[in-house]
């Protein structure tokens, strides 16, 4: 069979997708944890400021996802109006580790698999972070019969979703068997990168799950979930829908997967956390094995990176992903990989008159047309921004990326959504 | 220490630059250009000098009195004044390169803000210009060899003797190569060819417009020749003399006037193809490719109109 790819747009990239040769673990000397670690509403703090938790203690809870404490520790303070890098604010909570006790694995949810799903805090990430829990209840309204697991990077050539499938099998295959049991289907379809065929895990995996798989060309955003559905089922999800109500499917990460698998060998919730730090270039990998609340300036520093040279730091993705405002931000339950930007290869977008080359028509996934999106919102035009559909612009930044002079398209994307949006809150 | 840059995607960019672009176009203009200077000898090698010094120095006198910053190093004014040399006849007067450059530069370019801006090819709007003002030094040619039997364009003299003479003067290989008399960059199809399909090949054409445009000359040819008689002129006639190639690959292609959706493109290209061989049959003029698209650049903003289906959209 051939394999998968999207029609319109996308970038090819060639990066051989593999796994990086070097993996380093972190131990935190403190951690901060974001009391939104989706997007839903701030969880509530049930431990207060000088109180001392141990690794496995609930601290904050909610319908859907707990926050449980990674480490043993002692509550330092509570911060006020931290920024999630999808744009949020909630509080936060910092925690200064007790030495030595540093990864222990020794406690168990209990009361079933539901209720152990929201205690553990399990996490997806498509565009946005959501709890499984959530997607589950999306999943049963919309009488969802199928699942993709979504085993696609960004544009990352030494990512770790390749190292869970090379190293971390058994862990993977005990969170197939999961998600299968909780969305009750039968069918679960795994995505990969044709990269991938020459990993004989993948085949026994299906041998052993009856799954499967389908290997997909290599072009951004292949992962993205509507493009992903689109390729696979062949089906287009119309503005304003859902995956689950118009395809009866519903994505879960790869990564999400893995969290499954392990909390159903009987080890631990959402705490354990490995994610790839690409420096500068694509092919400069390390993996990182560290905790959720751990610093990226503490990674950083223990990798022996340089963070004067650094200008930008962005989370999952290099074309896409978004840029953080500040080296003291935490790992999140939704990162997968960290990528820094030195400030010698920054490039710079900026307003310059566009030539007409439809370089971006040809690349935009959606068939939109970016040109006439930043046009016509430079010059507040609202209702042209309108007719040419800038409300279906998925924000993958393929216009921008080929660009002869580098215009910022996907920044007036934003610009004229928002503005939309207000005049349509006035009126 | 929150000295990080923030901003949307995307994080890093393919390199491609207006540069970059004109680089490619310019390499691929060179197999003509060394043809023409093999043919023309040092004639040719003087119009292309001039054309591309003076097309650079007026932009740099345009910015200058504008009082904008200067653009040269992204090649448009090497590429366009490399351009305009090729569709000049080899015996043009040094002067008349000047006004054509002048007017290349100021309306192919400056009166709109600058490249890109720009609705009609420069290098055809002025060919235009010096082919009304000076008609007679724009059909000087040169005979490729010795005592060549004409010292027509074959489409002049398809125009003005009939299709029986076309083929009595000239081989289709004579045409193919290029060993006829016409303007400098024009005359063999295949340079131009090597060069297109080097463009295409490297994605900085869309293989859209020269396709479509080939396809127009072919089919309508063929229409007629199937329909009338011979004396419209076979399809490869039409193909492979007067400038199909340079308009297919260098001339419907240029970037500011030609449409950017995949169904406006196949429509430019195709109508401008008809077009051409349409006044090359019945109309005055015998350069029929090049004022079909001039014409057709009026109606790029309509087919820009044509959208494709977005996605999601029903
Ligand atoms: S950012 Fe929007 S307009 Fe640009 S390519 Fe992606 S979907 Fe198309
Ligand atoms: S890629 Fe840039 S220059 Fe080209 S048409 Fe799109 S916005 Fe204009």
């Amino acid at each position: 069979m051939r394999d998968l790819t999207f029609s319109s747009g996308g970038l090819k990239f060639d990066y051989l997708v593999t796994y990086p040769e070097r993996t380093k673990t972190v131990p935190p000397k403190k951690i901060i944890l974001p009391l939104k670690q989706d997007i839903s509403k701030e969880l509530n703090l049930v431990v207060s400021k000088g109180a001392s938790v141990k690794a496995g203690d609930v601290i904050a809870e909610g319908n859907e996802a707990f926050l449980i404490s990674p480490i043993d520790g002692k509550v330092i303070q509570i911060i006020e109006n931290v920024q999630t890098h999808w744009g949020d604010t909630c509080r936060a909570i910092e925690i200064e580790s007790f030495e030595k006790n540093i990864f222990p694995r020794d406690f168990r949810g209990d009361g079933g698999i539901l209720k152990n799903l929201i205690q553990a805090g399990i996490i997806d990430y498509q565009e946005v972070p959501r709890s499984l829990f959530s997607k589950l209840v999306l999943a049963q309204k919309s009488k969802v019969n199928t699942i993709i697991i979504n085993g696609l990077e960004e544009i990352i050539s030494h990512g770790k979703y390749y190292y869970y499938l090379a190293k971390q099998i058994s862990i993977i295959e005990q969170g197939i068997k999961s998600i299968k049991e909780i969305f009750n289907v039968d069918k679960v379809i795994l995505a990969l990168y044709n990269d991938y065929k020459t990993l004989d895990n993948v085949y026994d995996l299906k041998d052993l799950l009856d799954i499967d798989i389908v290997f997909l060309k290599k072009k951004y955003p292949q992962h993205h979930s509507n493009i992903l559905v689109r390729t696979i089922l062949k089906k287009d999800i119309p503005l304003g829908k859902t995956i689950e109500e118009v395809a009866q499917v519903s994505i879960i990460n790869l990564e999400t997967i893995y969290h499954l698998g392990i909390l159903a060998s009987g080890f631990l919730p959402y705490r354990d956390k490995v994610v790839t730090v690409i420096k500068g270039d694509i092919k400069d990998t390390e993996l990182v094995e560290t905790v959720i609340g751990a610093s990226i300036k503490e990674i950083l520093e223990s990798l022996n990176v340089k963070i004067d040279n650094i200008s930008k730091i962005v989370v999952n993705g290099c074309i896409g992903g978004s840029a953080l405002t500040t080296f003291e931000y935490p790992i999140t339950k939704d990162m997968t990989s960290i990528f820094l930007i030195y400030k010698d290869s920054e490039v710079y977008f900026e307003d310059s008159v566009c030539i007409k080359c439809g370089l971006c028509v040809d690349v935009c996934p959606m068939n939109l047309m970016p040109l006439f999106l930043y046009g016509y919102a430079q010059s507040n035009i609202w209702d042209f921004v309108e007719k040419f559909n800038v409300q279906s612009c998925i924000e993958c930044g393929c216009c921008a990326y080929v660009c002869p002079v580098n215009i910022p398209i996907p920044q007036w994307i934003k610009y004229a959504k928002a503005n939309l949006k207000n005049k349509r809150s006035d009126t | 220490m929150s000295n990080l840059i923030v901003s949307p995607v995307p994080h890093i960019h393919s390199k491609n630059s207006v540069k970059a672009i004109m680089g490619d176009y310019i390499l691929a203009l060179i197999p003509a250009a060394l043809f023409s200077v093999y043919l023309f000898k040092f004639a040719a090698l003087k119009i292309i000098i001039i054309s591309i010094l003076s097309s650079v120095g007026w932009e740099v006198f345009f910015r200058k009195i504008t009082n904008r910053d200067s653009t040269i190093d992204d090649l448009t004014a090497v590429y366009y004044g490399l351009l305009f040399a090729m569709v000049l006849p080899p015996t043009l007067p040094w002067w008349t390169i000047l006004i054509g450059t002048f007017f290349m530069i100021l309306l192919g370019k400056e009166v709109y803000g600058g490249f890109g801006a720009n609705p009609f090819n420069g290098a055809l709007i002025s060919w235009v210009i010096l082919k009304i003002s000076f008609p007679s030094y724009m059909e000087k040619w040169i005979v490729p060899i010795k005592d060549f039997p004409t010292d027509l364009t074959p489409l002049q003299v398809f125009k003005i003797q009939g299709i029986e003479f076309v083929h009595n003067y000239f081989s289709y290989k004579q045409m193919f190569l290029g060993i006829v008399p016409g303007f400098m960059g024009q005359v063999s199809a295949l340079a131009l060819l090597i060069g297109g399909i080097y463009l295409i090949a490297k994605k900085r054409v869309n293989w859209r417009l020269p396709v479509s445009f080939l396809l127009g000359v072919f089919l309508t040819s063929f229409l007629l020749w199937a329909l009338g008689s011979t004396k419209f002129g076979d399809p490869i006639f039409h193909l492979i003399c007067g400038g199909t190639f340079i308009a297919a690959f260098f001339l419907i292609t240029d970037i500011p006037s030609s449409p950017v959706t995949p169904q406006g493109m196949f429509l430019y290209g195709f109508l401008g193809g008809m077009l051409t061989v349409i006044i090359r049959v019945f109309g005055h003029w015998t350069f029929g490719s090049y004022y079909a698209i001039l014409i057709m650049s009026l109606f790029t903003p309509f087919l820009d109109k044509i959208v494709p289906q977005p996605y999601g959209r029903y």
